[in-house]
């Protein structure tokens, strides 16, 4: 009875001792990699890297890879390694470059500094801002929004080159008033071609040369006139620049020169022009009585004070590209009744989410609003969101057409990326636009 | 009593269990506990607040369940692999993926087998640009510049090159039917071919009577090689050359002591190479003392940038024992040595573990920006020259090879002085 009392007390204890080891294990990636999603929890193997359920790794997470990785590259690698966040930035530039979605951006430290500073008001650089718009079936809206690249017909020869090599380019969406670009007259639609020199890489040269290609084989043409298509892309390849590079020359620094040729639609336009910075204010009553609104921290606030006593009140929206999702929210909530206003969807699968307005304003004025191509993104879901339920007229021309709700996240050694997370959809019973010449008002 | 030392023993082994498994994953790659890791646990703050793979999970977190598109978890997982080990921005630390991985063993290893011939572009197929003499295609009677039309069959016009070339390759001991245009002939050719291993000649000699230059290509440096250099040497000797052209084009190395044995035959017992690694590693590598051949002529070696590794070595040592004048343009800049380590999930990753040194002393290792282009690096020559891609150049002959012309000016001026 004592011995198998004791067999018990023995058995209990190795046990224990072997439960306590998983459980140091399971504490150290708790201590590696924090916090993790609900959802990666079921692949959790709480024993790290050496255990494995199946061939295929698959119960490893990809912070396990991720730290084993940096484990040997500190142990092998032929030189010390200076900064450990770097690796991590390098790889999600990769995860973020991956997804070949021209509105998932990483920026390194120079241009999230810049990125900022522009959402703050302060632009660098020639003063615009640009996106980069992808050619082809992938990304017919980015392609619709603009007015001078129409999207290609389906199915055509282009089209599929163009799915096989993906290179975005980059195009002007916001010109700043009063800023270097602004005063040599870019203008919005307007597609960097040429930055100092430097040919910026885009698919309709590849385009071009494998037709020069395909029609040599053809026989359409000669050898030698397959040859001048062949010297145009090894003169223009030799000083490229990648369009994330580009646009660091277009949108950051604040000094020096560039020189930019433009491509407006078929029209070829060169600019020397001076990198400065140029200030906008965000929240302001313009001389005109007008509300330019910036949807950033203490927005709501200000339009809530801005609004007291009015039954009309006009705001200009143009050149309005940046903006956080929280403070639109916020000000809705001031300037909006309450109730649904549209929608975000994903292509995931996911159920959409509805933009709700939760207490309001049940005695909001009504508003004109100033639009244009320049507004964008949180801007332009803000419009959309006061006409559909018949508050708002917007006046002038067409919204940007970028309704992508996005992440914006900074990292450690000051790079950060940009992760779209939603589309925004509502139901707009009346779309007119009144133009800018006109003075009548619909509804 | 002795109850509370069984206790107290039991305490120990359970707390030592769970600094076991606390500290697996460090003795597991085989270093000590780091200390980061304890401090977090013990709630010492560090500098930075959150870890590198903190940083990396929680943006992998947010790009696989926020992102406005599915995406796949091992893609992404892969990617940023492939990031983080090409954010030291060294273009041959590399990761591949499970199934890259198992293709790159697969080439490695040889186990695809062909008919000896090396293709290129033709409008009406694929032509033979050269043919191994001790290949089955040239038994059965396949020679340089015909053309072929079709395999097994299967018309081949217009196919990219690649593709016509994993037709014609098989298991070994297979058969594939080449039908083929021979220039001068009316009808097509049909050839039942053996698939064989194949062992393509490393080094080809020409010698050009017009200038009584020699010329050696060498397209890598394997085992044979050395001994395939003496001979095409020799052949080229016989023929009392004014000057020799050594051609390391489009040779992305191979094994450093067949570098090293064929130096020999041009500098006596002296540094080929130092390879410096991590933690004070060191070796040198040296010529052999008693192989040097009697060079009675000017030698140039042309190179370009897909010279790489080994033959940037050979090049590299020649012009720093003035041996040989280098024409051409910069070379590739690859200065390291590699390891390639498999992963947990058959994955693996290639990572540079030391560099090597030319006898100057110079790094030449290839410097690039983040998105991969190139900044710097690679031998200089002494005299550079781009190769005219508008006279449909094909190397080796020097009608259409202006790096060629160049090099063989080179060479007989100096014969002259």
């Amino acid at each position: 009875m004592k011995g198998m009392n004791r067999t018990v007390v023995v058995l209990g204890g190795t046990a224990l001792i072997a439960f306590t080891a998983v459980g140091g294990a399971a504490l150290r990636d708790w201590v590696d990699l924090g916090r993790r999603a609900e959802a990666e929890l079921p692949n959790f193997s709480g024993v790290g890297l050496v255990a494995s359920t199946d061939a295929n790794g698959a119960s490893y997470t990809a912070g396990d890879y991720f730290y084993q990785l940096m484990r040997l590259l500190k142990r092998e690698y032929v030189e010390p390694i200076p900064d450990d966040q770097k690796l991590a930035s390098g790889a999600i530039r990769s995860m973020i470059g991956s997804l070949n979605d021209p509105k998932a951006m990483f920026l390194d430290k120079k241009q999230f500094a810049s990125f900022q500073n522009a959402r703050a008001g302060k632009y660098e650089g020639i003063g615009v801002e640009v996106v980069m718009v992808m050619r082809g079936a992938a990304n017919k809206q980015a392609a619709k929004a603009s007015d001078s690249e129409g999207a290609l017909p389906e199915g055509t020869a282009e089209e599929a080159l163009v799915s096989r090599v993906r290179v975005p380019r980059l195009m002007v969406s916001n010109v700043i008033p009063g800023s270097p670009a602004a005063k040599a007259g870019v203008k919005i639609g307007d597609v960097a071609y040429e930055i100092d020199s430097h040919w910026v890489v885009n698919t309709d040269l590849l385009i071009k040369f494998q037709k020069a290609q395909d029609d040599f084989k053809a026989k359409k043409i000669t050898y030698s006139q397959l040859n001048l298509v062949r010297k145009e892309v090894r003169e223009r390849t030799e000083r490229a620049l990648l369009p994330m590079r580009a646009m660091e020359r277009l949108v950051t620094g604040t000094s020096g020169k560039v020189k930019v040729v433009w491509e407006r639609g078929t029209e070829k336009r060169t600019t020397d022009l001076t990198k400065s910075v140029t200030a906008m204010s965000p929240m302001t009553v313009l001389p005109n009585g007008d509300l330019r609104l910036a949807f950033q921290k203490g927005a709501d606030s200000w339009i809530a004070k801005e609004l007291q006593g009015k039954t009309k009140v006009r705001i200009d929206l143009r050149n309005n590209t940046h903006g956080d999702f929280e403070s639109l929210k916020a000000v809705l909530e001031k300037v909006a009744p309450k109730g649904t206003y549209g929608q975000f969807v994903t292509a995931r699968g996911s159920e959409p989410t509805n933009l709700v307005v939760a207490k309001g304003n049940a005695a909001a004025p009504k508003y004109e609003l100033l639009v244009d191509s320049s507004t964008r993104g949180v801007a332009e879901m803000f419009a959309l969101a006061l006409q559909s339920k018949g508050k708002a007229t917007l006046v002038r021309s067409l919204t940007g057409g970028d309704r992508t709700l996005v992440d914006i996240v900074p990292l450690p050694d000051g790079s950060g990326y940009v992760l779209p997370i939603g589309e925004y959809q509502v139901n707009v019973t009346n779309t007119k636009v009144v133009m800018a010449d006109k003075t009548e008002e619909v509804r | 009593m002795k109850t509370g030392i069984k206790y107290v023993a039991f305490a120990v082994a359970a707390l030592s269990a769970g600094s076991l498994g606390f500290a697996w994953r460090d003795l597991q790659s085989g270093s000590g506990v780091d200390s980061r890791a304890v401090n977090s646990l013990l709630g010492v703050r560090n500098a930075k607040a959150a870890s590198p793979e903190q940083v990396f999970q929680q943006a992998y977190n947010q790009i696989r369940f926020k992102y406005s598109r599915q995406v796949k978890p091992d893609d992404l997982r892969f990617a940023g692999m492939q990031g983080l080990l090409s954010s030291l921005g060294d273009p041959h630390t590399l990761y591949f993926p499970p199934r890259a991985a198992q293709l790159f063993s697969e080439e490695t290893t040889g186990n695809f087998f062909g008919v000896g011939a090396r293709l290129s572009d033709d409008a009406m197929g694929v032509r033979a640009a050269a043919v191994f003499e001790d290949g089955p295609a040239y038994a059965a009677g396949l020679r340089i510049n015909d053309v072929i039309i079709a395999v097994d069959g299967k018309k081949v016009g217009g196919m990219p090159t690649d593709a016509v070339v994993l037709l014609i390759k098989g298991k070994e001991g297979t058969f594939v039917t080449l039908t083929v245009a021979k220039k001068g002939k009316q009808q097509p050719v049909t050839m039942k071919i053996k698939r064989a291993r194949i062992v393509a000649p490393t080094v080809e000699s020409k010698f050009f009577e017009d200038s009584k230059v020699g010329y050696i290509a060498v397209s890598q440096f394997a085992e044979p090689t050395t001994m395939q250099f003496d001979r095409e040497l020799d052949k080229v000797d016989r023929k009392s050359p004014k000057g020799l052209v050594i051609d390391m084009r489009s040779n992305p190395g191979g094994l450093l002591d067949v570098a090293a044995d064929m130096l020999s035959r041009f500098v006596a017992d002296k540094v080929v190479v130092k390879m410096v690694g991590r933690n004070g590693f060191n070796e040198t590598v040296r010529s052999a003392s008693n192989e040097v051949r009697p060079f009675g002529y000017p030698v140039v070696v042309l190179m370009d940038e897909n010279s790489a590794s080994a033959a940037e070595i050979f090049a590299g040592v020649l012009r720093d024992y003035n041996k040989a004048t280098l024409v051409g343009t910069h070379s590739y800049g690859k200065s390291s040595v590699q390891n390639v380590f498999p992963l947990v999930d058959k994955s693996s990753a290639k990572v540079t573990i030391a560099k090597y040194y030319l006898p100057s002393g110079d790094d030449i290792g290839r410097k690039v920006d983040q998105d991969g282009i190139y900044i710097d690096g690679g031998l200089k020559p002494s005299v550079a020259v781009e190769l005219d891609l508008d006279k449909d150049p094909e190397f080796g002959n020097p009608k259409t090879d202006n790096q060629l012309q160049k090099a063989i000016e080179t060479v007989l001026k100096q014969a002259r002085n």
